[in-house]
């Protein structure tokens, strides 16, 4: 089948999974519900695959028109090129295995439909998201993702210990979402201000041509705002907050939606707006700044936590925070490349710490666990791998993408260099803490969990094994020459290819003896922490420190550089302040007055003009006789 | 004529078949007539050139066979819903539907005539059935009451609309609309006889319609009248009453546009806030739903108002739409079928009999104007036609729109109620006919679908 | 001299117009006034009957046939109307006993 064919396809799979689950789902057996919502996502990634092998041009294909004004043309449109192929295989593909291992995770849940449901649902948003031909559609899918994501941070709202905080924890993703969201509308109004469309092509074809002119500020002004929308989905400084907080999810939710595909949104929307950014190097300057500051700052934080997921949640935003870096740079294909490995390797993490979660009898504190290594062997080797991974460790898939984009950050400037060299050491040292510390040492849990200790099912491990594969082979996806003659790297051949406006960024190469020496130093320190690592946490067994214990710097990792008590200070109180005495003034005195006062007045009236209608048939007749009289009148006074 | 003839046989027939006392078969030959004229109208609209067409009294031109289309399918969706009354009394089952389509019959002549004879013998007979028929409850003290008051306004505005003509025919020398047109055009100095001929017609057109201040008989006469009479007029009477209007104004008195506009404007305003205000402080339903109608026979008016090419058209669509909601809400008011009518009377509609409770509650949002039903597109039509010339009066319609949220709302608000505990007012039992059902049915579905024929025209 | 006047060239057309007019003002203000219902369709009649007048006087005045034919139209609606109004009277005696029409204001508000 050609791939005008095919495209829908994609789509539909996981609609259709959502809707049977979602409607038949309480008269279906739970492993039916399972395996059908898995198996259609698979479909949907063997469908992309065969559209990736086939893929040349780029392919749209128009499903139905929204709008359809004189000024304004909305269409349910979708686009295949080489970047939301890339972008489908990554969410479908991660989005099986994923739901592989939630058919283990989920199995003693009573929500267990629900959650399918929801996680179709989510695909299939993804799905907009990244296929659509225009921003409208990325728009939707951009909602839709949001309200899954919603739903399934407080999937247990019903929980007795922690269903509260689980509900405000999703109520906080989607109100800090929000202030993100009204940037990409207000981007998106511009946009079509500026361009009277949002079809990426057209805007593409604008932009691109010779004789454009650039309206600085207009650009300045449309950037920020998608900028903005991608700090709220992808979690940037000042939006990141909602992102650990989003750990009360299930975890594989937190796999699937918090670390490999939704948070990824942003990236993916800076990526398809390429040809809007090389025109805005303001933006790409705050864009590269904001992306550091939060490597830098979720890194530091993620040095003192002590739940597992938290750590990986920071460590997300902290990888985030790397991949805007590459954007700001213009390395496009870079964060590609960052975002593929990222999401192997960080989904790999998550349903590691899934599985260990799901070993401890759901504990997730580091400090009660430790020697889980031969407890849950295969859990423990695929988690190492993927610690490995991300801290860069050679040969690995973090290694490749890493190092590109360190090598880019070296072509800028050294001192940029330098400090995400040191956020990548950070990374290094806390992801190796939390390993040695999970893995290693004495059993420090009750006797309750020890005794319950097993390794989770097939379904569970199949998937970490894949995606253990994956993290130390994923590498080799941008490596220069694959499949190819000459020497460009795969995924930059891919994008130039027929992603619109990539083949006009190009990208300075390092001399390869440079490159050289940058690998040597990643590798160096990379080893160096680990060593030091296994000094401290497996030779001298030096455990975290309770909370209290702890002074200075650690202090304030633990409490996250105290960002949720500053943003009450500076929004929650102020807001709560200024509603409560606007509820006091403004709507008991001055609306309710107004509304009321409003309402009793059209009611005296209508009993006055009601008292009109006096029921006898002579008055009747006399109004109409000075209906008339005032109408000859009204002819004697114009005449 | 052929549909004419055809509608008047149908009438004769009904009410011969009577003799037999069988209600469904009355019923099935009347509906069969009445589809009968429609099949000719629309034969019509295809082949103007009809066998009869050389009189010149009646021309049944588009204009004419849109607004009789709709009638027809007024007629029968209120034959349809009103049936289970008119069936209740056997021997006058065929009375009931027989002079209700020569009542249908004098409006199709009065949205086709040519000269003022025909338009008077179509005022006439679309009113006379009417008096009769306002009455039809014989035992109700209420409904006689009705009847009576209808009939003395009615006749008096008769006497009005004839001093009228008189005066006019006195001015002008003829009887036929596009001659006093000619006459207007032609005339060097017009005499006041012409002048105070047109005011007394359009007191006697408002009289019709229910515009203040000549609306006082309506809520009466709505109250008091069965409710399928109710239906009846405020659909079908209206509609053919506003065609005629249109039609005069716009051909015979075209030419003094800027005499009659002002008055006409004044008087729209003032029939808006007469029936919206007064139908804020109502308890009973069909005197809600005549002071909803007069509101809306306001905002018809800005069709007057402001003549445009699409005036007629945005008139005829909006009156097709009001009459299916207020058809539909009729339908409801039969269901519950309460004996004074209290809109009380709706509690608990929703839960008990939610097909029904659905419907009454679209048709409300509907007469409100609520995107996307059928009443949205037809106030945006008229709204957004006039808002250039006259940018007052939309905003003071837009208003009295407001106002007219209230009401319809607190009646959704009654429907969408729990059912009350309180056992002061008796539950009614909310007993529906198939018939009904089907007149509900076609009615939701016009009201939602509704906007889709802006697509053809 | 007059009168003679008169008589010779004939009721000029102005006289129709007040008479007519008066009868059909005498006609309104009947409606307005009496209660009784009889003669309240008593004095629609007058109005209808004024509106006659009217219309044979204009008739004659521009020469055409038009208006004597609509009176005939006139007379038969009128007689129409009466039948059908003395029912309704009828019906409203049955029920209330009485044909005044300002016992009947149950229906207000």
């Amino acid at each position: 089948m050609s791939v005008e064919q095919l495209l829908p396809l994609v789509l539909l799979l996981p609609l259709i999974g959502g809707f049977i689950n979602g409607v038949f789902g309480n008269k279906l057996p739970k492993v039916v519900v399972g395996s059908l919502a898995t198996l259609l996502v698979a479909g949907s990634f063997f469908i992309a695959l065969s559209i990736f092998f086939q893929l040349d041009q780029a392919v749209e294909v128009k499903l139905f028109s929204i709008i359809s004004l004189p000024d304004l043309t909305l269409n349910a449109k979708l686009l295949a090129d080489n970047l939301s192929i890339w972008m489908t295989l990554i969410i479908t593909g991660i989005g099986s295995l994923i739901h592989l291992f939630s058919m283990g995770y989920m199995s003693h849940d009573p929500g267990y439909r629900k959650f399918f449901t929801y996680l179709n649902l989510f695909i299939f948003s993804m799905l907009i998201l990244v296929l659509g031909s225009n921003y409208f559609m990325l728009f939707f899918g951009w909602e839709g993702v949001g309200i899954c994501s919603y739903l399934l941070i407080g999937f247990h709202y019903a929980d007795e210990q922690k269903g509260f905080l689980n509900g405000i924890a999703a109520r906080k993703a989607f109100i800090m979402n929000r202030v993100g969201d009204l940037g990409l509308l207000i981007g998106l109004f511009l946009l079509l201000m500026q361009f009277g469309t949002l079809e990426y092509s057209e805007i593409a074809a604008v932009v691109t041509a010779e004789d454009f002119v650039n309206p600085t500020w207009m650009m300045f002004g449309i950037t920020m705002c998608l900028f903005i929308g991608a700090t709220g989905k992808s979690a940037q400084i000042p939006l990141f907050t909602w992102l650990p907080d989003a750990m009360a999810g299930p975890t594989p939710v937190s796999a699937l939606i918090h670390a490999a595909t939704m948070v990824t949104a942003g990236i993916f929307l800076t990526v398809r707006s390429n040809y809007l950014f090389e025109l805005a190097p303001d933006t790409q300057k705050v864009m590269l700044y904001i992306g550091l500051a939060t490597s830098l700052v979720a890194a530091f934080i993620a040095m003192r936590q002590n739940d597992i997921k938290k750590v990986l949640a920071y460590s997300t935003v902290s990888q985030l925070g790397l991949l805007f870096v590459a954007l700001g740079l213009g390395a496009y294909t870079a964060a590609m490349f960052h975002v593929t490995t990222h999401a192997f390797f960080k989904a790999l993490l998550f349903l590691g710490s899934g599985s260990v979660i799901h070993a401890m009898s759901d504990e997730q504190d580091i400090r009660k666990m430790g020697g889980l290594k031969k407890y849950i062997p295969v859990t423990h080797w695929t988690f190492l791998i993927g610690t490995l991974a991300i801290t860069g460790f050679p040969l690995l898939s973090g290694f490749y993408s890493k190092d590109e984009i360190l090598g880019y950050a070296f072509a800028e400037s050294i001192p940029l260099y330098l400090i995400l060299m040191f956020s990548v050491l950070l990374t290094a040292i806390y992801m190796f803490r939390m390993y040695f510390l999970v893995f290693h040492g004495e059993f420090r849990g009750s006797d309750h969990q020890k005794h319950h200790l097993h390794e989770s099912p097939a379904n569970m491990t199949v998937p970490l094994i894949i995606l253990a594969i994956l993290s130390v082979f994923g590498g080799v996806l941008n490596l220069p020459g694959l499949f190819l003659h000459d020497q460009a790297h795969y995924m930059t051949h891919l994008y130039e290819h027929n992603v619109a406006g990539m083949n006009l960024i190009h990208m300075e190469h390092l001399p390869s003896n440079t490159i050289m020496v940058l690998m040597a130093v990643a590798v160096i320190s990379c080893l160096a922490v680990l060593a030091i690592s296994y000094q401290v946490y497996v030779k001298k067994k030096s455990l975290p420190k309770e909370d209290a214990q702890l002074t200075g710097w650690e202090k304030v990792s633990a409490n996250k550089l105290y960002f949720d008590e500053i943003y009450t200070a500076l929004f929650v109180k102020p807001i709560e302040w200024l509603s409560e005495k606007g509820y006091r003034f403004f709507e008991i005195v001055f609306l309710n007055g107004i509304v009321f006062g409003v309402a009793k007045g059209f009611e005296t009236a209508g009993e006055v003009v009601k008292k009109w209608e006096s029921g006898r048939v002579n008055w009747y007749v006399l109004w109409m006789v000075s209906g008339i009289v005032g109408l000859i009148i009204y002819y004697l006074v114009k005449f | 004529m052929l549909a004419l003839i055809i509608l008047f046989l149908t009438a004769l027939v009904t009410l011969f078949v009577g003799f037999a006392k069988k209600p469904l078969l009355t019923l099935s030959l009347s509906v069969l007539g009445l589809l009968g004229t429609a099949a000719a109208l629309i034969c019509q609209w295809y082949h103007p050139s009809d066998f009869l067409s050389s009189y010149e009294g009646v021309n049944m031109d588009g204009f004419a066979i849109l607004f009789s289309l709709v009638a027809i399918i007024f007629t029968i969706l209120i034959i349809f819903s009103g049936f289970e009354q008119f069936k209740s009394r056997l021997d006058h089952t065929a009375d009931y539907i027989g002079l209700l389509i020569f009542s249908l019959f004098g409006a199709i002549v009065m949205v086709s005539f040519q000269d003022m004879f025909m338009f008077f013998l179509g005022l006439e007979i679309l009113s006379i059935p009417i008096y009769v028929m306002a009455g039809a409850r014989k035992d109700d003290p209420l409904s006689s009451e009705s009847s009576l008051k209808y009939f003395i306004t009615g006749a008096f505005a008769t006497g009005i609309l004839l001093f009228g003509i008189a005066w006019l025919y006195g001015a002008t020398g003829t009887f036929k609309i596009y001659e006093i047109q000619q006459f207007f055009m032609e005339a060097e100095q017009i005499s006041s006889l012409a002048y105070v001929g047109l005011l007394f017609i359009l007191s006697a057109f408002l009289f019709k319609i229910g515009a203040a201040p000549f609306h006082f008989w309506s809520p009466d006469v709505y109250d008091g009248a069965p409710a399928p009479v109710t239906g009846f007029m405020a659909a079908v009477v209206k509609l053919g009453a506003f065609g005629a209007f249109i039609k005069l104004f716009t051909i015979a008195f075209s030419e003094l546009y800027d005499f009659w506009m002002p008055a006409l404007t004044f008087l729209a305003i003032l029939t808006m806030f007469v029936g919206n205000l007064s139908a804020i402080r109502q308890v009973r339903f069909k005197r809600l739903l005549a002071y909803s109608s007069i509101a809306h026979v306001g905002y018809s008016l800005i069709t007057m108002v402001v003549l445009t090419n699409n005036s007629a058209l945005n008139l005829w669509y909006y009156l097709f739409s009001y009459g299916f909601a207020t058809i539909a809400l009729i339908t409801v008011q039969m269901i519950v079928n309460d004996r004074e009518d209290r809109i009380e009377a709706f509690k608990g509609l929703g839960r008990a009999n939610p097909f029904v409770g659905f419907v009454a509650v679209v048709a409300l949002l509907a007469l409100a104007g609520v995107p996307p039903l059928m009443g949205f597109f037809g106030k945006f039509l008229i709204f957004a036609d006039a808002i250039s010339q006259n940018p007052a009066l939309i905003a003071v319609a837009l208003l009295n729109s407001g106002i007219g949220i209230f009401y319809y709302l607190r009646t959704v608000i009654v429907i969408l109620q729990k059912p009350g505990v309180d056992n002061e007012i008796e539950q009614s039992e909310f007993k529906t006919t198939p018939l009904q059902l089907i007149v509900l049915g076609i009615c939701v579905l016009a009201m939602l679908f509704g906007g889709g024929l802006l697509m053809v025209h | 001299m007059v009168l003679a006047t008169m008589l010779k060239s004939g009721v000029s057309l102005e006289f129709y117009v007040i008479l007519a007019t008066i009868l059909f003002t005498i006609g309104v203000l009947g409606v307005l006034i009496r209660k009784n219902a009889i003669i309240i369709l008593m004095c629609v009649e007058l109005m209808l009957n004024a509106v006659n007048l009217l219309m044979v006087a204009f008739s004659t005045y521009h020469g055409t046939g038009d208006a004597q034919v609509f009176v005939f139209f006139i007379m038969v609606v009128a007689a129409a109307e009466a039948t059908v109004g003395l029912s309704i009277l009828v019906l409203l005696y049955r029920n209330r006993k009485t044909v005044d029409v300002g016992m009947f204001n149950k229906l207000k508000g």
